[in-house]
């Protein structure tokens, strides 16, 4: 009997609960199947294949009646720039070509903590700069929809090996929109927390104020299970502690609620984000009948999502990226590079020579911005437009009492490998629905809704701080109508 | 020419038990190298600070020490440089350019006669320590030991209100003494305060002084800087805004060929640290905060007599302050001071030697109290408070089983003074001639009672064997 | 505009040996024209706050790291000194 990977995270705890699944078979069967697609597709830049053992130890519990805990075996991609002790953690650079961390991300505790067990690290653009993995290092990922045709990025990896059925569910990070842009692509759920509320803790930093560790997975339902099981207050991360103005719980449960519908509730339709006459446009007006259908109030809003949120975020990214990535100097730990005939500025900039061309320029770009002479230009101009949107979004959702809006998770399908790497400014584009969660710390998910020319569109719901277990409620409801369903064939 | 100094004072907070951002240890001293470093503190890939509330609570006391005004949320910042001894070739400080964000700000503290205004202070990390190894100074090697990484540092920066080297070392001292009274930092542990300075003379250009590895050099350089701009001044040589070293073997300021001017720091907000509100936490330090040295000295003097001299050695240094004010009555005062400020600091110079005293204050206010009541002598006291000190033995016991008491039996007091004339007959004559000779025998007999004998009854008895030996002798 | 000598310059503050310089010198102007979009926003004065903590909330001051003997995945071992390339 051939293993059915397609199954849902909750479909499958409660398969290996009830003894009707085998954590072993479907641990061997998805690597089988990462075995023959993966030199393909390229979602993984390593395997484990330590995992089968671990499985056996998970039915081992189960028969022996033991807790197998929330995730009970379940294997999961874990995007490489995710911390996981004695495993690499390479973020896709040749840089860290070789790096192996001392120590697991809390997520990645709290994953394996709950009966997670991590298949393999995923392919990403180097240090996710990028949004189609075409800057990973070591190769792109290919979207298993289409192999001509990016998977997104830049938790490019993650997104595919939970279309493809290489894993049940995935973490990657967002930064501003790194997961919900190659979920949407992909044709799954990625979901980005209200900030603050997954730990960073052994997230290798990008650009630290906006980001998040971000889960992709087939269901909503999925995104609670493993939010409940990995979310909350941790010591290692000072930005998960409670505000002391919203005082907001960070661990409420994320699926009590998730089939109770929106009956009654306010969807704010952003209708700047989109262009009714694209397949993607006509995919958001139908999910906002199908919101109304489901006994939700939708109504038109106006978010500026003009280049200067977008700019704004790339200021700010660059600068942050500017200084996070500074640390790769290659003396502590790194590639082998020997020291002779080299004095300390001349080595370090050799060494940082290996950074690929998008982290290249962007350390330039961090340079730029914040210096002395252009902060005032760009900096600081760039953290107002960012104090400006959120007051701008608190405005409208208090306006209109909203739950959240809608828009399209990207403003176009998924396109070929090379047709935007060489245009920045055609890449920064891509970004104008998602970057805004991001600058306002706000949660997000992409649930996939239609296909057009055999490739998926994804609708993005952006919801209030902290309101995520409602979002995912309203989300769920959404993808309840989708007209996309099932697996790519590959 | 007036000269404006001003001081940028690194203090580390030795007092705490761990780094500004981890759990590593804040005492990095006596490890060996690399031994003291855990993920965030040495920046690898994924770690993140985690704020020591602890340094938070010092750095406003401190704040509050020099009169500082704090904000209401505190926030920190990233000064961008590559350098090897900074782990993520930046370090996290603070910074006011946005508004007040630091500890704190427009402190001013009384130097002698003069305020000198306190612009900012910040809590910041340390870096690492190079150090260079190797057999020539043409073959040396650059070794870093991250051990310092992280430690929690308080940068204290003053306007430039002083205005020669003798102003500087005041300042320095008081600084030094204040940051040990309200336990901030063990100062004299070896780099526990760094000082840079800043020298300019009217309308002429700043010179920053760095690198000077004591407050003695400190002083020195700058005595050196104001007479070298002055020269420069007097032949009209235009004075460079630029930063020097202090050469110690030549005992000069050289040119640092400042790496300053080319590198911008890029100063941003670092989010990885949370804002601080810091709520009630100011009136709280305020209440436990230790009394001032001033305030205490002038206590010292006013209420308890105690000579201005011995007050404000004795209010300086909290550790002996507050034994004398567990041990203090009002009438023992001043014996108390003496005995402390000539006696005591002498057997408990260190930091380390006044943690391993055993002595309790109870017991030093009974030793003072036989003093008074001539029970036991000075000399004795000393040798008792050195086995209190060492071994933790009361007062009593010592007294009781070295026979230390004071001997004041008259009749035992004119036996010592007899057998010790008679065993140098010749003294006598001498003495009555002589009042040198009676010192003489003073000493004799002090010593042979070991120094037990009450000097005023033997000195009595002394006189009035003379008087007997004068009434003896034949009208002339 | 950036000009050549200004992306040189802060390549060089950045600590990155460029190889195809031409290349990333275009993208990079491109770039930042872009980001002229910020020149329309208008500037307040105040910043928004980040997360905001009380200060008992924080990390209390206890001794986490033993120190000696984890291995940390680094170029040198606990006990040695880390060797850095002459700083002149
Ligand atoms: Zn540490």
């Amino acid at each position: 009997m051939s293993t059915d990977l397609g199954i849902t995270l909750a479909e499958y705890v409660r398969g290996v609960a009830s003894g009707e699944i085998s954590c072993e078979e479907y641990v061997v069967a998805t690597l089988d199947r990462i075995e023959k697609h993966d030199a393909k597709l390229h979602a993984y830049v390593s395997v484990d294949a330590d995992a089968v053992e671990a499985a056996k130890g998970v039915d081992a519990a189960v028969r022996a009646g033991r807790d197998v805990g929330a995730l009970a075996g379940a294997p999961f991609g874990i995007k490489d720039n995710i911390c996981m002790a004695g495993t690499r953690t390479t973020c896709c650079s040749w840089m860290l070509e070789d790096y192996v961390s001392p120590y697991d991300a809390t997520v990645v505790d709290r994953l394996s903590g709950s009966g997670g067990i991590v298949v393999g690290k995923t392919n990403m653009d180097e240090f996710a700069m990028g949004l189609t993995t075409e800057f990973a290092a070591f190769g792109p990922s290919l979207n298993p929809w289409n192999t001509e045709c990016v998977p997104g990025g830049s938790s490019g990896g993650s997104a595919v090996a939970v279309s493809a059925l290489e894993c049940i569910a995935s973490l990657g990070s967002d930064t501003g929109g790194s997961v919900r842009n190659p979920a949407s692509f992909c044709g799954i759920v990625g979901y980005k927390p209200t900030y603050g509320r997954l730990s960073r803790y052994g997230l290798v930093s990008y650009a630290n104020s906006i980001e998040q560790v971000g889960i992709m997975a087939r269901s909503v339902e999925d995104v609670g299970i493993v939010m409940n099981a990995i979310s909350g207050e941790d010591k290692m991360d000072d930005t998960t502690r409670r505000d002391v103005r919203s005082g907001a719980d960070h661990t409420p449960d994320h699926i009590a609620d998730i089939d109770g519908g929106v009956e009654g509730m306010a969807v704010g339709l952003d209708v700047d984000s989109f262009d009714e006459s694209t397949d993607v446009g006509s995919a958001v007006r139908r999910a906002a009948d199908a919101f109304e259908a489901a006994g939700a109030t939708v109504t038109d809003v106006h978010i500026d999502h003009g280049p200067s949120s977008v700019a704004s975020y790339y200021v700010l990214t660059a600068a942050e990226a500017g200084s996070n990535l500074a640390r790769y100097d290659n003396l502590r730990y790194g590639y082998d590079m020997p020291q002779e005939g080299y004095e300390y500025n001349a080595y370090i900039s050799r060494a940082r020579s290996r950074l690929g061309p998008e982290v290249t320029r962007r350390m330039i770009l961090g340079g730029f911005v914040p210096s002395a002479g252009h902060a005032g230009k760009y900096y600081l101009k760039a953290l107002k437009m960012r104090d400006a949107l959120s007051a701008q979004v608190d405005g409208v959702f208090a306006d209109g009492n909203l739950a959240c809006i809608l828009s399209p998770t990207v403003p176009v399908l998924p396109f070929k490998f090379g047709e935007k790497i060489d245009d920045p400014v055609e890449l920064f584009r891509m970004d104008s629905n998602t970057v805004l969660a991001n600058l306002t710390g706000r949660p997000s998910i992409s649930v996939p809704f239609a296909m057009s020319s055999g490739l998926p569109i994804g609708v993005q719901l952006t919801g209030s701080l902290d309101s995520d277990a409602q979002l995912l409620r309203i989300a769920n409801t959404i993808h309840a109508s989708s007209e996309s369903k099932g697996a790519p064939q590959l | 020419m007036k000269a404006r100094i001003g001081l940028e004072i690194h203090c580390q907070l030795t007092t705490l038990k761990t780094k500004l951002f981890c759990g590593c240890r804040a005492d990095y001293r006596k490890m060996d190298p690399n031994t003291n470093v855990c993920p965030t503190c040495l920046g690898l890939p994924g770690s993140l600070p985690r704020l020591n509330g602890a340094a938070v609570k010092t750095a406003l006391l401190i704040a509050i020490a020099l009169g500082c005004k704090s904000p209401d949320v505190l926030s920190f910042f990233r000064k961008n440089y590559f350098y090897p001894d900074l782990p993520k070739n930046y370090q996290i400080t603070q910074l006011d350019i946005y508004g007040p964000a630091c500890v704190g700000h427009d402190g001013q503290i009384k130097v002698d006669d003069r305020d000198v205004r306190i612009s900012r202070i910040q809590l910041e990390e340390d870096p690492g320590r190079i150090v260079y190894s190797g057999a020539s100074e043409k073959n040396l090697e650059t070794l870093v030991d991250y051990n310092r990484a992280g430690a929690p540092l308080v940068e204290i920066v003053t306007e430039p209100d002083m205005e020669s080297p003798r102003d500087v070392r005041i300042f320095l001292n008081l600084m030094h003494d204040m940051l040990e009274n309200i336990g901030a930092s063990d100062a004299s542990l070896e780099g526990a305060i760094r000082a840079d300075a800043n020298v300019s003379l009217e309308g002429n250009n700043k010179v920053e002084i760095k690198n000077v590895s004591s407050f003695h050099d400190l002083e020195k350089a700058v005595g050196y800087e104001i007479m070298r701009q002055t020269n420069n001044i007097e032949n009209e040589i235009e004075i460079d805004k630029e930063t020097r070293q202090w050469d110690e073997k030549r005992r000069i300021t050289v040119s640092a060929r400042s790496k300053e001017s080319d590198t911008d720091y890029r100063y941003f907000l670092e989010h990885d640290v949370p804002w601080i509100e810091i709520g009630n936490a100011c009136d709280m330090l305020r209440k436990d905060m230790p009394e001032s040295i001033a305030t205490r000295r002038q206590r010292y003097t006013a209420e308890y007599g105690i000579s201005d001299q011995v007050a404000e050695i004795l209010s300086s240094q909290q550790y002996f302050a507050r034994i004398f004010e567990s041990a203090r009555t009002d009438e023992n005062s001043r014996e108390l001071a003496n005995i402390i400020t000539t006696d005591l600091m002498g057997l408990l110079e260190t930091r380390q030697k006044q943690a391993d005293s055993k002595l309790g204050s109870a017991e030093l206010g009974r030793l003072v109290g036989a003093m008074m009541d001539k029970r036991i002598t000075r000399t004795s006291a000393k040798s008792a408070l050195q086995s209190m000190v060492r071994d933790g033995r009361s007062f009593d016991d010592i007294v009781r089983e070295s026979g230390l008491g004071t001997v004041d039996d008259e009749s035992k007091i004119t036996e010592l003074v007899g057998s010790v004339i008679d065993s140098e007959p010749g003294l006598v004559n001498q003495a009555l001639a002589s009042p040198k000779a009676v010192h003489y025998i003073m000493g004799l007999v002090m010593k042979k009672s070991s120094g037990r004998a009450d000097p005023e009854m033997v000195r009595k008895a002394i006189e009035s064997y003379l008087d007997s030996k004068r009434n003896d002798a034949p009208d002339q | 505009m950036i000009t050549n000598d200004e992306i040189r310059a802060v390549a060089k503050l950045m600590k990155i040996e460029i190889d195809d310089y031409e290349e990333h010198a275009e993208k990079i102007r491109k770039m930042i024209e872009y980001f002229d979009h910020l020149d329309s926003v208008a500037l307040s004065d105040t910043f928004q706050r980040g997360i905001t903590v009380t200060i008992d909330s924080l990390r209390d001051d206890v001794v986490e790291n033993t120190g000696a003997g984890a291995d940390l995945g680094l170029k040198f071992g606990g006990g040695e000194h880390m060797h850095s390339p002459k700083l002149r």
